[in-house]
């Protein structure tokens, strides 16, 4: 039954979800990273979401569409973190240990972040070798 | 098994007020349960809103903790810190409540939970608990069992109604609960941004299923429906929805990377906004549901009122049908005990059980039983009374024999030399026996009307004559009392009625009876009989009328004067004698003949009986005197007294066209008749002392005075001055004999043209047709006094023959005759005429009796007038007027030599003729002056109207038939009437049988005096013996009252007299046929 729901769910029409942060995620996945920057920045701005800044600060870390800003990423995978993000913890840690610093901080980080199913803390750990 | 009268009447009365107490019950009983499970219902649902109430704000707890717990304490702090204190809030308001209403069972489980709540909130604020454990865990789960509390609360309603809102109401609350779960669940996980465990996903889709089941269709209350319908299905909502399904499939899409492309914020405000809607559709259905609960609550109330009033009203009715059963059987048992009674008082020994069916039929019978008997009593008492009437009627037959004996020698006794005290004793004993007489009469008259024997005759007569005569038998008494009688009798009654003369005298004579015996002496008696305004034109309305100055009656006695012995007073009876029967006898008469005899009266002023009888009147012409004597002026003379008799002498007077002056003088008078005013006087001999009426009565003119007959010493001394003496009371027949004699005067002196009917004469031939030789005689007599030649046939046959061979003015048919009857002669006559061509001569039937049609029947056969037998002077004036009108002349043209005062004589064209002067003393008879002229031996006496001037004794060549015999049934009876007539002055016999009678029958006999209750008497033969033997005698039957005589029986005799043995009656039977 639940399964039949699912299928009755998927079955609506496709009609793409309105607002900014959804077409940034759409932009995003689509590899349209100075787009999604943009558009994250306005979902930020106008809508007051909460993820966008997880995933802008993404942007700064990996220097996608943006010149890579570690401070800028520190500062908004911070904010994420502080949402609950699992993910922003990984990539928290990743900026600590690109910035070399807060080294107890990177590993707590990467165990809570795998805790709360992020499998990105495993492979930031294994990148930079570190025991989990 | 046998359910008694008495239990079943219980029953019928009983049962269905029971039933009504039952049903009412019932009732009661069940409004006042729902009424309470309302209540009940009410109260929970007020439970259920005080713990949704805590849900919600569970519900937002919980979500604020996903979020606290989410962020790792960093988020939502302070909101969170506000919103426990709601919960606090609300926790403490559920807490009160259940304080409040003891009857709630609140649940231990959730109780625990509840005491948790502080723990876990510790917990959480040192992060120590995992969101699982405290959204999940714990709240999710008290919340659970918090709605579980509330959809069994409201599971329990009355009516389905109820029920559904309040499962829709559940609906919601569940649906709202599970999107609140989606809500932080969701956030939950996008807050982490990780991909979704499996288990995840399948809590997920779970949550789904449950947060979008808010199913509300089954509610009947479709305003509800379509108030909800608004609530979910409108724009904005329908929005929300769609963007929330869009999130949803957004989250499902991106569940393969982890990287959701809804923002948490947003997910959380849609589904907020989603779980308002339903908050609010929530709400709708409770608002609805309290009020519906409201609704039956009062309903409840009311049934629940209603039915207890009927409780009552059935309760007050039981009771009263009880007591009315009670007294109900109380009645059927003391019917019970009458009937029991009933039974022992017709010695049967019945046991009246009436409560069971057998009981009932023998009290049915017993009462059937009962109204027979009575039944049989009555009838044994109905002929007990006949008996007893019958034995009456022998008995006073039987008395009436000796008594007649008694008053007859009386009577002669009276009449021999008795000396004082004797002659008292003698009238004494004569009254008495004659008292004694009328109340056997009397009370014979009454057992007969009241067997019904009586039947009403219907026989012509001429009224004048027949109440004339009444009037006068009473004149002797009223005189001899000194009471002034007075009588006015219409003279417009001159056509003959048909009526039962008899009864109508009977009831006047007993009126007349009761006025002379109640009034005093000079008191006033005045009798009215007249013509009044009939129903139809051919009818004729007498009005009878007694009045007296009598005692009077008082009104309270009035209304039985007229029933059985009761004179008005038992004193009354005491002091003027009789039975009282005569009222009631008159009254029954008067009823019998369509009339009503009636009185109004005054105590001591006197009394007036009167009433009115309608007769048919015949067509027949008796002359009319109306106005026939305008030449004639009478003077009266005034008197300061007044009598009514002058009145009605006045009226009389008038009718009659004459002139009335009065006068107070002799003087007076001598004017007036030198001056010839006047032609005829009358005096009252009560106005005038003996010398004036002298001096008066030596007036030259018609001198009449009227006096009481009774006052013999004056009518002595006063004879010779006058014409005439007029006996009170005076009549038209009297008025008219004054009037006449005047007026044929006049007629001498002024005038001849006017024809006298007394004078008239026809000279013309006339042929008799007629069968019986006496019938002969007679019509040959009354035509030859006309001056007319008279022809006799024998039959039918022998007319036509005369007719055929003769010349003749006139013919007189009878109809029915030997050999050929009048009918068919009168054809063979006309057949002749026509075929000769010979003028009509005009034939007149004669019948011996008139039945209505027979004119119509005569006149169609061919016949041109009828008349009918024994003939009546004026009748054959008139016809002969009619027929030979050119044959008449006056006797007295013939006669211019008669002095004056001879002219009233009859002129005979007898072959001897012989002129009789009569003076004016002997023409007056003693007890009125009504004269019967005695025809030659006629089968009937005519009745002719014949003024006493002009009387004349018959003078034949015969010898005058003088002599009367008497054949009474009993010896000593025979005596008694013959000593009677003998006083008289006849010539009387008595015989003892009918073979006696025939012997001593000769032309010398003039009456016979028989008795109808002689045993083997046959009238028929009696009568031809008569007419062969004794042509001249006139047959008198005496009967008893009680003998009924038919009116085949009227034709064989002249007379018939009540045998009552009384002096005057034998006299005026007796002048009616000796002169």
């Amino acid at each position: 039954m639940k399964t039949q729901q699912l299928f009755i769910i998927l079955l609506l029409p496709a009609l793409l979800f309105a607002g900014y942060f959804s077409d940034g995620m759409r932009a995003y996945k689509q590899g349209n990273y100075k787009e999604a920057k943009e558009l994250f920045e306005l979902a930020i701005e106008e809508d007051g979401a909460e993820q966008a800044k997880f995933l802008l600060g993404l942007l700064y870390l990996k220097g996608l569409g943006v010149q890579q800003s570690l401070t800028k990423a520190e500062h908004l995978l911070n904010k994420a973190v502080e949402l609950g993000n699992a993910r922003a913890k990984c990539y928290l840690a990743e900026v600590y240990l690109l910035e070399k610093k807060k080294q107890k901080k990177v590993l707590k980080l990467l165990k809570e972040g795998k805790k709360d199913g992020a499998h990105e803390c495993a492979d930031i750990a294994n990148h930079y070798k570190l025991p989990l | 098994m046998q359910i008694g009268i008495r239990s079943k009447l219980k029953l019928i009365s009983l049962l269905p007020i029971l039933l009504l107490l039952g049903f009412s019950s019932y009732f009661f009983y069940q409004s006042v349960t729902n009424y309470q499970k309302v209540q009940i219902f009410n109260r929970h649902i007020h439970y259920g809103t005080v713990v949704s109430e805590l849900i919600t704000q569970l519900a937002k707890e919980r979500g604020l903790t996903a979020i606290f717990i989410g962020s790792h304490g960093r988020k939502a702090k302070d909101s969170l810190k506000q919103q426990r204190a709601i919960v606090n809030q609300k926790i403490s308001l559920l807490q009160q409540y259940i304080i409040n209403h003891s009857e709630i069972h609140f649940p231990e489980t959730i109780k625990n939970l509840l005491n948790q709540l502080n723990r876990k909130r510790n917990e959480i604020d040192s992060l120590q608990l995992s969101f699982e454990k405290a959204f999940f865990k714990y709240y999710t789960q008290l919340i659970g069992s918090l709605l579980n509390e509330i959809e069994n609360a409201t599971s329990i309603g009355l009516s389905n109604e109820i029920i559904n809102e309040a499962k829709a109401f559940v609906n919601f609350a569940k649906a709202k609960e599970a999107s609140g779960i989606e809500r932080g669940f969701m956030s939950y996980i996008l807050a982490r941004y990780t991909k979704m465990s499996d288990d995840e996903l399948q809590r997920w889709i779970h949550y789904i299923g449950q947060a979008d089941s808010y199913e509300f269709g089954f509610l009947a209350d479709t305003t509800l429906k379509q108030k909800i319908h608004k609530i979910i299905k409108n724009e904005d909502a329908q929005i929300i929805f769609k963007e929330l399904s869009q999130a949803r499939v957004e989250i499902l899409h991106s569940i393969g990377d982890g990287y959701y492309t809804i923002d948490p914020t947003r997910w959380f405000t849609l589904n907020t906004q989603k779980i308002d809607i339903l908050t609010n559709a929530q709400k709708t259905i409770f608002t609805a549901l309290t009020s519906k609960i409201d609704q039956t609550i009062n309903e409840q109330m009311y049934i629940a009122i209603i039915s207890g009033t009927m409780w009552m009203i059935a309760f007050i009715l039981a009771i009263i049908g009880y007591i009315v059963s009670q007294e109900i059987t109380r009645n059927i048992k003391r019917l019970e005990g009458i009937l029991q009674n009933v039974a022992e008082t017709t010695n049967q020994a019945i046991d009246i059980n009436l409560d069971t069916p057998e009981g009932t039929a023998k009290a049915y019978a017993l009462l059937q039983a009962m109204i027979e008997e009575s039944r049989l009593e009555q009838q044994r008492a109905e002929e007990a009374s006949e008996a007893k009437s019958l034995f009456l009627a022998n008995m006073s037959h039987e008395i009436r024999t000796p008594l007649n004996g008694i008053v007859g020698f009386t009577e002669l006794l009276k009449n021999t030399d008795l000396q004082g005290e004797q002659k008292e004793f003698v009238s004494i004993i004569e009254k008495s026996s004659e008292n004694l007489l009328e109340i056997i009469n009397n009370i014979l008259d009454l057992s007969k009307i009241e067997s019904n024997k009586v039947e009403i005759e219907n026989i012509v007569f001429n009224p004048i004559e027949e109440f004339e005569s009444a009037v006068e038998i009473y004149a002797v008494k009223a005189a001899e009392k000194s009471v002034n009688l007075a009588c006015f009798i219409d003279p417009a009654l001159s056509q003959p009625v048909k009526g039962d003369p008899t009864k109508i005298k009977e009831i006047l004579i007993n009126l007349m009876s009761n006025a002379v015996k109640f009034t005093n002496q000079g008191g006033d008696i005045n009798v009215e009989i007249r013509k009044v305004k009939a129903s139809a034109p051919d009818k004729c309305a007498i009005s009878f009328s007694v009045e007296d100055t009598g005692i009077g009656i008082s009104p309270d006695k009035k209304e039985h004067i007229f029933e059985a012995f009761s004179q008005a007073d038992t004193s009354v009876t005491r002091k003027f004698g009789g039975t009282g029967l005569g009222l009631t006898i008159s009254a029954r008469y008067a009823e019998l003949m369509g009339g009503r005899l009636d009185l109004e009266s005054e105590l001591g002023k006197g009394t007036r009986f009167f009433f009115t009888l309608e007769f048919e009147e015949l067509p027949q012409m008796n002359e009319d005197f109306r106005h026939k004597f305008s030449s004639v002026t009478v003077a009266m003379l005034n008197s300061s007294t007044t009598k009514r008799q002058d009145d009605y002498i006045k009226e009389y007077l008038n009718y009659f066209g004459a002139k009335l002056i009065r006068f107070n003088t002799v003087e007076e008078l001598i004017r007036l008749a030198s001056n010839r005013q006047a032609q005829s006087i009358l005096i009252d001999a009560d106005y005038a002392n003996d010398n004036d009426l002298k001096k008066m009565g030596k007036a030259p003119l018609h001198c009449n005075l009227i006096i009481k007959s009774t006052h013999q010493k004056r009518i002595e001394i006063l004879r010779s001055y006058y014409e005439k003496i007029l006996y009170e009371p005076i009549n038209g027949t009297k008025i008219l004999s004054v009037l006449k004699s005047s007026s044929s005067e006049l007629e001498t002196e002024i005038s001849h043209s006017v024809l006298d009917i007394d004078n008239i004469a026809f000279r013309a031939n006339v042929l008799v047709a007629e069968d019986n030789p006496i019938n002969q005689k007679l019509i040959k007599r009354t035509l030859e006094d006309f001056g007319m030649n008279v022809d006799l046939a024998n039959n039918g046959l022998e007319a036509f023959e005369k007719r055929r061979n003769g010349n003749y003015d006139i013919i007189f048919m009878d109809i029915s005759m030997p050999v050929m009857d009048g009918v068919e002669a009168t054809h063979e006559i006309l057949d002749f005429e026509e075929d000769e061509g010979v003028p009509h001569i005009p034939i007149v039937a004669l019948t011996a009796n008139a039945l209505k049609g027979d004119r119509e029947r005569f006149l169609s056969e061919g016949l041109d007038e009828y008349t009918t037998k024994p003939l009546v002077r004026e009748e054959i004036i008139s016809i002969l007027k009619k027929f030979l009108s050119d044959k008449i002349y006056s006797k007295q043209e013939l006669e211019k030599s008669t002095p004056l005062k001879n002219k009233e004589k009859v002129e005979n064209n007898l072959p001897i003729e012989e002129e009789i002067e009569i003076s004016f003393d002997t023409i007056e008879n003693e007890t009125g002056h009504v004269n019967y002229r005695r025809e030659e031996a006629l089968s009937s006496p005519a009745k002719v109207m014949v003024e006493a001037s002009q009387e004349a004794p018959p003078v034949m060549a015969q010898p005058n038939p003088d002599q009367i015999l008497v054949l009474k049934k009993s010896g000593l009876e025979g005596k008694i009437f013959v000593n009677i007539l003998l006083e008289l002055g006849y010539k009387a016999q008595s015989v003892n049988s009918i073979e006696e009678l025939t012997m001593h029958l000769d032309d010398k006999i003039a009456v016979v005096f028989a008795d109808k209750e002689i045993e083997g008497l046959d009238l028929a033969f009696l009568h031809n013996e008569i007419k062969t033997l004794a042509p001249y005698a006139a047959l008198i039957i005496v009967r008893d009252p009680s003998t009924t005589i038919t009116d085949e029986e009227r034709a064989f005799f002249d007379e018939t007299i009540i045998n009552h043995v009384n002096r005057d009656l034998i006299r005026l039977i007796v002048e009616k046929f000796i002169k």
